[in-house]
């Protein structure tokens, strides 16, 4: 509670008896330190963690570097990536080890990358995913946990979970995005900040008198029921903190600056339609990000088993990957690839948005790092070994970036634990079975 | 498990034995398992809201995703919580909800004293409203310390922005916001007229009776019976049950059921290539929606019809639109007539229908495998398993000369790994085949007729009407319906303790006639359905 100005008590006396807050205005002049390399108050610039999937996977002849290290040619469905090659990295070879377990067909491999176990049963997730184990350690000071985009128009298209039943849900329309992040609630960091209004403390009252009956609630249900109503107490912990941060005067950001709210967009999984919608939520998510608003993100452009489609074709993305025959003289399923090299385009999209926002002395990016992941790497046959990976920005400097790794059956959880040390979460091992694992993958490391 | 538990269950074991014997219309005594505190669905809180406040009070917001298990968004809300992005929706739903209440056009209606002043704290009318619109929004009356703390924030809202109305808004987001509200969190009490035995109180059967028969709050009679003891005793309990399932009010509670068992929630992810089906659109699927939900009504409530029925049944209402995808003409312009098939045509039945055809398909096409997958899962209660991971079913370039689905799934099934699971499939499916991928008639694909032979379990037959029959006829059917009721009801399968009790709900449905309401009625007079045991864990 040190950063807040005022606590609600004092400020609604205050205003009960008519006064007047004063809050100092913040400095709008000097944002960064003489280095450009953290705020002005001394403060560490924000780091940020994001995930960007896409369904389908790839063709491990089209799409895996042969040769590792710095010096590797960019392959057919990797080249779209070529503008951005020295600020990600490329890791092939890693492996979803299912000991055993049936292949979940579209939900292993991607539950295994965020969570280093392998499911049980389909959708299952025995532990937090990989973002949501980080925003428990770094989200906690914005006023969003972490925010989701599915570009493919449906909301249940997200991976960002605490447990199999608990789904922190997409956004999937850009005006819709707009709103929850810039609209009501929305505290621009370069405004001038007024006094506190009183709604705020309002709603903070609201939330206690909820949080009241929490021990005779936890009294009164088994222990299944209780982890749900633990979950529930967090996420009424959160809205608290958000209204406290409404609260908080903000330190200045020079990068964020509020943007206009979108209109006219269409939904629906037709391939241009989501590479639109997926552009403009990507502003947007960028620009929350330089306006510190979360520091936690997962874009979906197309959910697992992708149902990305090409108007007038009769088979989406999935459809084709486990009919299309391949294609004797290319040696692959072109209608297939297709989408694979749509999805590639995107994530340099995706890229170029976090990039061309200066942060510091850099660019917004720097102070990323995200995860590009896909749930197989062949999807014609369901592969979960080898999944294609890619890892962008340099998380304020903690990670290298412009190599290939190859991980030659390493679980895919050295992925996981690399990511969570980088992102400053304490932890020395992570995965289970076969996948337990503590050896980060120490090339990415500086 | 104590050991007060185990002497419980030894005299209920007795008490069966002695019912089998002596009393077979008397429902067996169950032991009973754990309570459920289950989320509110999207379509629960919104006639909750409705219920309370009024049908004119919009909901601005987006819902957390329901969650299925096995097979129902009923079981699943037994496992969903509330995630941080979730409760800042359901947050500014209910700020949402509370100004709108607290309008000057609606606030009368849910007030029963006047403010001293409009502009002023007025503790005493406060108490009265909290007390009021809390017992309807937790279905019990509220505890001290939960008015009291309402009161408090109502106060102080009232003081601070000068509107004894602007302080009830903030009470009202703050119930509204509350777990007990959010939640239908049950709770068990020692049964009053016997052994020891733990059952639902009162107030946790009123809310599962009106959940489960209206698929909304507790109305005032209910409170009113649960409050009086009333509901406690068979009598009591019979007569509000009766007077639930003979008002209009039960078909919300049908349609509610239905459409999380057929997994209507899916249907609106349902895209068609528009090329290929340009007369299918997102109007068309709320259509074929409303279309199954009210046959089903039709049959099983206003015509007290047999459930197998609806494997048979040839009436269904239809719109134009529609028309336009079953072939046949519609003079009304806009709204619902009924249309009569005749014995002869090629249609009848809950499997005939667009909602289903088209659900269950590809977006350029039909899919016999994931309409026989369905019809085994819920309407059979059977597994098929997921197809093995690694096997590679694209294929050569002859596989696209051939013609019909039966042809390249033969061609499929030729693969021994696929095979096993494909027979329990396709053989089902193939039999929809006259019907594309969006449920319109043909008679051919790619210019070769198709065949519709199959059969289910040893018994053959032809088309979708032959289909229709062999499920009419096979016992699975409704067992099947039973458990999954059961589950819906209970927010849980049943556990071993209960499977006595569901055996008995599967012989009298059977003597019933598979009539659906002389189920429900059965189902929720028996003390069984209330009986508690939390020693007993939720399945993981």
């Amino acid at each position: 509670m040190k950063d807040t100005g005022f606590t609600r008590r004092r400020v609604l006396t205050g205003l009960m008896q008519g006064a007047a807050i004063s809050v100092g205005l913040p400095l709008l002049d000097v944002f960064l330190n003489g280095k450009g390399t953290a705020l002005a108050s001394g403060r560490p610039m924000p780091q940020r963690f994001g995930t960007w999937f896409w369904g389908c996977g790839m063709t491990p002849s089209r799409w895996n570097p042969l040769v590792e290290g710095s010096d590797y040619v960019l392959t057919p469905e990797l080249e779209f990536l070529a503008r951005h090659r020295s600020d990600i990295n490329i890791m092939s070879g890693f492996s979803a080890l299912l000991d055993g377990r049936p292949n979940q067909v579209h939900s292993s491999g991607v539950i295994s990358t965020l969570t280093g176990n392998a499911p049980t049963a389909e959708g299952e997730f025995v532990s937090p995913s990989l973002d949501v184990v980080i925003s428990d350690a770094i989200g906690a000071g914005t006023r969003f946990r972490s925010l989701e985009i599915a570009a493919d128009g449906d909301g249940r298209h997200s991976y960002s979970r605490r447990n199999t039943s608990s789904i922190n849900m997409a956004e999937v329309s850009p005006i819709e995005l707009y709103k929850r992040i810039f609209g009501v609630g929305f505290q621009d960091p370069n405004g001038v900040m007024t006094a506190p209004d009183p709604d705020v403390l309002l709603r903070q009252s609201v939330l206690s008198a909820v949080k009241e009956d929490r021990e005779r609630l936890l009294k009164r249900v088994g222990s299944h029921d209780r982890h749900r109503l633990d979950e529930y107490f967090t996420s009424v912990r959160q809205a608290e903190q958000q209204l406290e941060i409404m609260l908080r005067p903000s330190e200045p950001l020079a990068a964020c600056s509020v943007p206009i709210q979108p209109s006219g967009v269409d939904a629906g999984t037709e391939i241009e339609t989501v590479a639109a919608n997926h552009r403009i939520m990507s502003q947007l998510l960028a620009m929350a990000l330089a306006c510190d608003q979360t520091r936690v993100f997962n874009v979906v452009f197309s959910y697992g088993a992708s149902s990305l489609r090409r108007a007038g074709d009769n088979m989406a993305h999935h459809e084709l990957t486990h009919q299309e025959p391949d294609d004797l003289s290319l040696g692959y399923q072109p209608k297939a690839t297709y989408f694979v090299e749509r999805s590639m385009m995107a994530w340099a999209d995706f890229l170029d948005v976090l990039k061309g926002i200066p942060e510091g002395d850099g660019t917004l990016l720097d102070n990323c790092l995200v995860l590009a992941h896909s749930e197989t790497s062949l999807a014609k046959t369901h592969d979960v070994n080898g999944l294609p990976l890619m890892l962008a920005g340099r998380a304020g400097g903690r990670v290298r970036q412009g190599i290939h790794v190859m991980g030659r059956g390493d679980p895919v959880s050295r992925v996981g634990l690399t990511i969570q040390q980088a992102m400053g979460v304490p932890i020395e091992k992570w995965g289970t079975r076969s996948m337990a694992t503590s050896r980060p993958v120490s090339e990415l490391l500086t | 498990m104590t050991i007060s538990s185990i002497r419980v269950r030894a005299l209920v074991v007795c008490l069966g034995l002695l019912c089998v014997v002596g009393c077979s219309e008397q429902a067996p005594e169950s032991a009973g398992g754990p309570v459920a505190m289950r989320r509110l669905t999207e379509t629960q809180y919104r006639q909750t809201v409705a219920d309370i406040f009024g049908a004119d009070i919009q909901i601005f917001g987006r819902f957390e995703p329901d969650y299925r298990r096995e097979g129902l968004l009923s079981v699943g809300s037994a496992w969903s919580s509330i995630t941080a992005s979730g409760f800042e929706q359901y947050a500014a739903m209910a700020r949402g909800i509370a100004r709108q209440i607290m309008d000057a056009e609606h606030r009368s209606q849910f007030l029963s004293c006047t403010p001293v002043a409009d502009s002023a704290v007025d503790e005493a009318c406060t108490a009265n409203f909290v007390r009021n619109i809390g017992r309807k929004l937790f279905r019990r009356p509220l505890l001290d310390s939960e008015w009291q703390s309402r009161v408090e924030i109502a106060s102080q809202a009232a003081a601070s922005s000068g509107s004894f109305y602007k302080g009830l808004e903030y009470a009202v987001a703050s119930l509204m916001t509350s777990p007990e509200f959010l939640f239908r969190i049950e709770s068990a009490a020692v049964n009053p007229d016997s052994t020891g035995q733990l059952v639902l109180d009162a107030y946790s059967k009123a809310a599962r009776l009106s959940y489960l028969l209206w698929n909304t709050t507790p109305d005032e009679s209910l409170l009113k019976a649960a409050e009086s003891g009333e509901l406690d005793t068979r009598r009591g309990l019979a007569k509000q049950v009766d007077r639930l399932l003979n008002s209009p009010r039960l078909d919300a509670g049908v349609r509610a059921f239905f459409a999380d068992m057929l997994r209507f929630d899916e249907l609106d992810e349902v895209s068609k290539d528009t090329t290929i089906y340009p007369a299918f659109n997102a109007r068309l699927a709320e259509d074929a929606e409303e279309q199954t939900l009210r046959s089903i009504v039709d049959y099983l409530i206003s015509k007290d019809g047999d459930y197998r029925g609806l494997f048979v049944m040839r009436n269904l209402p239809m719109t134009r639109r529609l028309g336009v995808i079953y072939g046949v003409p519609v003079t009304v312009a806009d709204g619902w007539e009924n249309y009569e098939y005749s014995p002869q045509d090629a249609r009848a039945g809950l499997l005939s229908q667009v909602s289903f055809l088209a659900q269950h398909a590809h977006p350029g096409g039909s899919s016999p495998t994931l309409r026989g997958k369905f019809i085994r899962e819920v309407f059979m209660c059977q597994t098929v398993p997921p197809p093995p991971a690694d096997v590679d079913f694209t294929m050569d370039a002859s596989f696209d000369v051939l013609k019909t689905s039966r042809q390249r799934l033969e061609r499929h099934r030729s693969e021994p790994a696929c095979s096993g699971c494909h027979t329990l499939m396709d053989p089902i499916g193939l039999t929809l085949e006259q019907f594309d991928g969006v449920g319109a008639y043909r008679t051919r694909e790619n210019g070769e007729i198709i065949d519709v032979s199959g059969s289910l379990d040893g018994v053959d037959f032809e088309g979708a009407t032959g289909l229709g029959r062999a499920l009419y006829e096979n016992s699975a059917v409704p067992a099947c319906l039973i458990d999954t009721l059961y589950s819906y009801a209970a927010g849980r399968g049943p556990v071993s303790a209960e499977r006595e009790f569901v055996s008995y709900l599967e012989s009298n449905f059977a003597t019933s006639e598979y009539k659906f309401r002389t189920l429900l009625r059965l189902l929720v007079t028996s003390h069984a359905f209330y009986a508690i045991d939390n020693s007993v864990g939720v399945e993981k």
